[in-house]
């Protein structure tokens, strides 16, 4: 149990929460908000999206003691009647609102997204609204009601993003490390987009405690072109982050095509990798990048490449009193870098496949190739031997088709004889070929 | 017809809000919740079952079995074929065995979990193909459900006469309505002692009688209340959690609920039937079909749901909107122990349009002839005989559609991995070749309004604000001196389901009908004259205010049970959709970039919910085509069965045709399902232009177009 302040369309709340309480059941059951709606439980429909310092949230994935001393906005804070916001007007005039069950979610996703970008275009407007479904109106009057309301706000009125006025005392890291070797079983929690998906699906539950309120954990810097992110740093702002985008382009390619726009802003890098799931976004440029992680415990601090950490699908080797607290990943400047992934659905679908890559080329000539392959194996992997025969050769077709041969044939040895390899190795193929090419 | 004065959608505003409550989202006090334990086996009898923990435990109330049921234990929306709590079989994984009814809503669950069920099993059949001749009866009759024969003149000789025939297989799996408001209801009992139950539905008047059959009391002690509907699209036609509430009302005198998880609901939801369609086509050089012969074989689940409406709409609609003159159509439903399938959007036109598109693409291309044209001299049109030889009088657009379109078709240009395809429907609307009526009724309310009573459930397609304008239109009267009395048992008779497109035209005619009578009467007392509506109630408040009855039951005839000759449907939608896809060769993702919709909807009451509609069954179409499959076992919730997003969704341009139909108020149809029938067909037959392979299997997802093109190149 916890008391926890926050405010809720901008009046104070104050409550006792359960520690595995989620937000949506504080909303809806205790406080009434029954305009947040439960679709799934598992982040996969956006009927329960919140506003969290005005960003895009599920709450079915947020524990409610995370929320202490933040801005919390549900559809209610937008307009009455009679003063409706021009955004609710638009979804009435354009016809965007069919069962209206999507609705309020789909509100606040827009509002959020008008509160960054004064004059998004359709696709932006697309993304933006990409983590709510919607089964009746094919989103089209939706983005079109979008669009016409950001035509109409012109000037910044009272939606300027307010801070939130309940100041919070960021806790001291050494606590957490108390908690985590006192608490039996504990288990780490950040972003809640595995963990409270695998505790639904009948995990068993364990204590959560809760890293995102401390300073050290987070943060994206640069030292001697080493960049330290910092474990709670989560996929958008890595996706936004300069530091990233100019230097490690990949790992902000991966992080912006993970999940859905809430995902993005719920999940971290820490999570992911801990999580260590073969299909796994962030991982195969985390392994180009060479990272290292970084695991602190009341006896110290501890130094693993990442590609030693994760020693099994889903399983690492970190110790229960460890705390992934962040990465150090190398800087790469002069490099052609990307990410693709395979999936079945546009966006907010599972990696099928994915690769990550940065190419150094002068003249015809491959000076340094890092590839990183994900899903094909247990845990995405490097194939260094493909990388070495690349070195300093001319870039050409013969090459090109000999070192996709040698990865292939790694990930078989690796990967042994598998079905889905009927899909995946001409698929991987093409897609190396394409990206040597360039 | 000049146009009908269009309104925003009087829901929207309440919507907007956040304000509109669903059933999930209501609250009495000291109310009770319910959880449904279900069978973990396909096929088995109950040896034991063990209450005992979950009994003793504090908070809960009840447990239900077979045995509380008072009246019938049987349900089902088109034969009573069904248990309500299994007795001594299940047939199916989810099947309901008990219902817990507890304090607390994790009380009820963790009661639930704590029951144990012992079962013997029983050898459970999963394919229809095996079904009929299996040594194990899923009822006592035979495994064969259904079987329907649509035929027209003679296939041999037609298929004599062609200069070409060709012969495919298709195949389509389980689809979930995947509605974002799970099911959900909520009961008690009111201060007459009647039984009321607000629920998630889109037929309050069947589940008012199947209610009252389970709870062996009148209908008049039962009230059934729609409750604002988060998208029904055939899945709540059925009976999904009223009777479980009622029953668990009836028991412990207090209010209760019950709302499935997104779990429940893919566990227990009816699906879309697989069906695999065995086509053969034969066509002059000329590009005229001459024969048709189709063998559709349908996995029904193991009980009837829907299952023979399905049987037979697909094999009405095998045809496609083409004028065939030799036809032979043999459909047939397996029992399995397979999830139940039941209503969904389209009725097996979806599956069936895939089929025929596909057909009517490989005629064109062994013939070299544009599909366009080849759609065009085959289509049917006024006077056009069907497969069923129904002469079709008025209201038949296709034509219009494919002229709609032919400029865009004709100024297609094909990019590299880009294609092109056409998708065409045509779909009988209302109930098939049976009496579907709908009764409205109107009033003069205290408040000085004219009040329409009407069953009609709206689902989110928008039928309330549709039915409201053809009230204000075929009165004279303005929007604000109207109210909607809907979706209530006590204060309105039968509409029917809303289902098979039906609304607008059939209930749209009823009020219609209701408002003639009773603009006579607001002539009489000089409405139009000035006179307030206020005014006239009060004159007639001592005797009586009168009620003006509408009704309409669309012209049809019974079909022969061995050709199906006959009327099965008194008016039918067209439509084409030409799509646009970019497929990449290398991961076998399609992405669909364009879509021109053509709609002959007969008169166009509503542009923005017609629009709506055509979005909205596109993206379902999108998802029909490209990634939605239900397996069962596997898929447990929308992590594992993706639905189209917003990325997903093409640009749209859409055409309204109006093709008046006579019998239909102000010649409106329906388009609520041709919305989604042509577009997955159109999208196969774009990926067959764009990269030279034809899916024959739905969804057409990565893996399974990969492999095409993969076997293709390695020919």
């Amino acid at each position: 149990m916890e008391t926890i302040n926050f405010i809720l369309n901008g009046k104070e709340v104050t409550i006792t929460v359960d520690d595995s309480e989620i937000l949506l059941h504080t909303l809806r059951e205790r406080l009434n908000i029954k305009s947040v709606k439960e679709g799934c439980s598992i982040g996969e429909c956006g009927t329960c999206t919140v506003l969290i310092d005005d960003e895009p949230h599920y709450s079915c994935l947020t524990l409610s003691s995370k929320v202490n001393g933040r801005d919390i906005k549900t559809v209610e804070y937008l307009g009455k009647s009679g003063k409706l916001h021009p955004l609710q007007e638009a979804f009435i005039k354009s016809g965007a609102v069919q069962c209206g069950y999507c609705t309020p979610g789909m509100l606040l996703s827009a509002y959020s997204l008008l509160l960054k970008n004064r004059k998004p275009d359709w696709e932006e407007i697309k993304e933006a609204i990409s983590g709510n479904l919607c089964r009746c109106t094919g989103y089209h009057q939706i983005v079109e009601a979008i669009k016409d309301a950001a035509d109409i706000i012109d000037t910044p009125t009272h939606e300027q993003q307010k801070k939130s006025p309940i100041s919070m005392e960021k806790r001291k890291k050494e606590e957490v490390f108390t908690i985590l070797t006192s608490t039996k079983e504990a288990r780490v929690y950040a972003g809640g987009t595995d963990i409270l998906v695998n505790k639904r699906k009948g995990e068993k539950f364990r204590p959560f405690i809760d890293i995102t309120n401390i300073q050290e954990f987070s943060g994206i810097s640069e030292f001697n072109g080493t960049i330290h992110i910092g474990a709670t740093s989560t996929h958008s702002q890595l996706t936004e982050n300069i530091i990233i985008r100019g230097k490690a382009l990949s790992l902000s390619l991966a992080c912006k095509m993970i999940g859905a726009p809430q995902i993005r802003n719920m999940g971290t890098i820490g999570g992911n990798i801990v999580n260590a799931s073969p299909a796994a976004d962030t991982i195969p440029p985390l392994l180009i990048h060479d990272a290292i992680c970084i695991l602190e415990s009341k006896k110290g601090v501890r130094r693993e490449p990442l590609a030693t950490f994760i020693i099994a699908p889903y399983k690492t080797s970190i110790r229960e009193d460890e705390i992934l607290t962040g990465v150090d990943i190398k800087g790469l400047e002069g490099y052609r870098e990307g990410y693709r992934r395979v999936t079945k659905r546009a966006t907010w679908a599972i990696a099928r496949m994915s690769v990550a890559w940065a190419i150094q080329e002068d003249n015809g000539l491959f000076k340094d190739v890092k590839l990183a392959i994900g899903s094909c194996t247990p845990m995405p992997f490097r194939p260094k031997e493909a990388e070495t025969f690349l070195r300093d050769k001319t870039k050409g077709d013969e090459t090109i088709r000999a070192a996709v041969n040698m990865m292939i044939q790694e990930i078989r040895r690796i990967s042994g004889k598998r079905p889905s390899f009927i899909y995946k190795v001409p698929v991987l193929e093409g897609l190396l070929n394409a990206i040597l090419r360039g | 017809m000049p146009a009908v004065k269009e309104i925003d959608r009087i829901d929207a505003l309440e919507k907007v809000l956040g304000a509109t409550l669903y059933a999930g989202d209501m609250y009495i006090e000291g109310m009770l919740y319910g959880v449904i334990v279900r069978s973990t086996r396909p096929h088995a009898t109950i040896s034991k079952i063990n209450i005992k923990e979950a009994q003793y435990l504090e908070g809960v109330v009840k447990i239900l079995s077979c045995n509380d049921i008072p009246g019938k234990k049987e349900f089902g929306i088109i034969k009573k074929d069904q248990s309500l709590l299994a007795e001594k079989k299940v047939r199916y994984v989810g099947e309901p065995v008990l219902v817990v009814v507890a304090e607390t809503e994790r009380l009820a669950r963790k009661a639930a979990e704590l029951i144990q069920i012992e079962y013997d099993d029983i050898i459970s059949i999963h394919d229809p193909f095996t079904s009929e001749k299996a040594p194990v009866l899923i009822h006592g009759s035979g495994n064969l459900l259904s079987h329907r024969t649509v035929l027209k003149g003679d296939v041999q000789k037609g298929f004599r006469q062609s200069d070409v025939i060709v012969e495919h297989t298709y195949r389509t799996t389980w689809l979930d309505h995947a509605f974002l408001e799970t099911e959900a209801g909520i009961g008690y009992m009111d201060n007459t002692g009647k039984l009321v139950i607000l629920t998630s539905t889109q037929n309050v008047h069947y589940k008012r009688k199947e209610i009252s059959r389970i709870l062996g009391l009148p209908e008049e002690n039962i009230r059934v209340i729609q409750a604002t509907t988060g998208g029904g699209f055939g899945g709540k036609l059925d009976m999904t959690v009223e009777c479980y509430v009622a029953l668990a009302v009836y028991h412990t005198k207090k209010p209760v609920m019950i709302r499935f998880t997104r779990e429940e609901s893919f566990l227990s939801d009816t699906k879309r039937h697989p069906l695999y369609i065995e086509y053969k086509t034969g066509a002059r050089r000329d590009g005229k079909i001459q024969a048709v012969e189709v063998n559709i074989i349908g996995d029904t689940g193991p009980y009837i749901s829907y299952g023979e409406t399905v049987c037979l709409r697909a094999a009405i609609h095998a045809t496609g909107p083409y004028e065939v003159p030799n036809v032979h159509v043999d459909s047939r439903m397996f029992y399995t122990n397979n999830p139940i399938s039941g209503a969904m959007r389209g009725f097996g036109v979806p599956q069936i349009a895939f089929a025929h598109e596909s057909q009517m693409d490989e005629i064109a291309y062994a013939l070299k002839l544009d599909p366009l044209h080849v759609r065009m001299i085959n289509g049917l049109k006024k006077g056009s005989r069907t497969a069923t030889s129904q002469i079709l009088e008025a209201s038949a657009g296709y034509i219009e559609t494919l002229k709609r379109l032919e400029p865009y078709w004709q100024g297609r240009k094909k990019l590299k991995g880009r294609g092109f395809g056409l998708g065409s429907m045509f779909y009988g609307i209302g109930n098939t070749g049976i009496t579907n009526p709908s009764y409205a009724h109107l009033s003069i309310a205290e408040n000085g309004k004219i009040a329409l009573h009407t069953g009609v459930c709206e689902i989110g397609q928008g039928s309330d604000t549709v039915l409201l304008q053809i009230l204000c239109e075929s009165l004279g009267v303005d929007d604000k001196n109207v109210e909607l009395i809907r979706g209530d048992t006590d204060t309105s008779k039968d509409a029917g389901s809303t289902s098979a497109s039906r609304q607008t035209y059939i209930s749209g005619m009823a009020i219609y009908n209701a408002s003639i009578k009773m603009r006579e009467f607001l002539d009489k007392e000089e409405y139009y004259k000035g006179r307030g509506l206020k005014d006239i109630f009060l004159t007639y408040k001592e005797k009586g205010v009168p009620v003006f009855e509408g009704f309409f039951d669309p012209p049809t005839t019974a079909l022969d049970p061995e050709t199906s000759e006959g009327k099965p449907y008194a008016t039918y939608a067209f439509a084409t959709h030409m799509t646009e896809v970019e497929v990449d060769e290398i991961t076998g993702y399609t992405k669909v970039l364009k879509v021109y919709a053509a709609h002959d909807v007969g008169k166009a009451i509503n542009v923005r919910n017609i629009k709506g509609q055509v979005y909205g069954g596109i993206a379902m179409g999108i998802g029909f085509a490209l990634m939605e499959e239900f397996r069962p076992g596997e898929t447990h919730s929308l992590d594992a069965y993706y639905i189209p997003t917003s990325m997903d969704m093409p640009d749209v341009e859409v055409f309204i045709i109006e093709d008046e139909e006579p019998t239909g108020p102000f010649g409106a149809k329906g388009v609520g399902e041709p919305a989604l029938i042509p577009q997955a067909a159109s999208i196969v037959n774009a990926i067959k232009d764009a990269v030279d392979v034809r899916p024959f299997e739905l969804p057409c997802h990565i893996e399974r177009l990969k492999g095409l093109i993969e076997s293709k190149t390695s020919k």
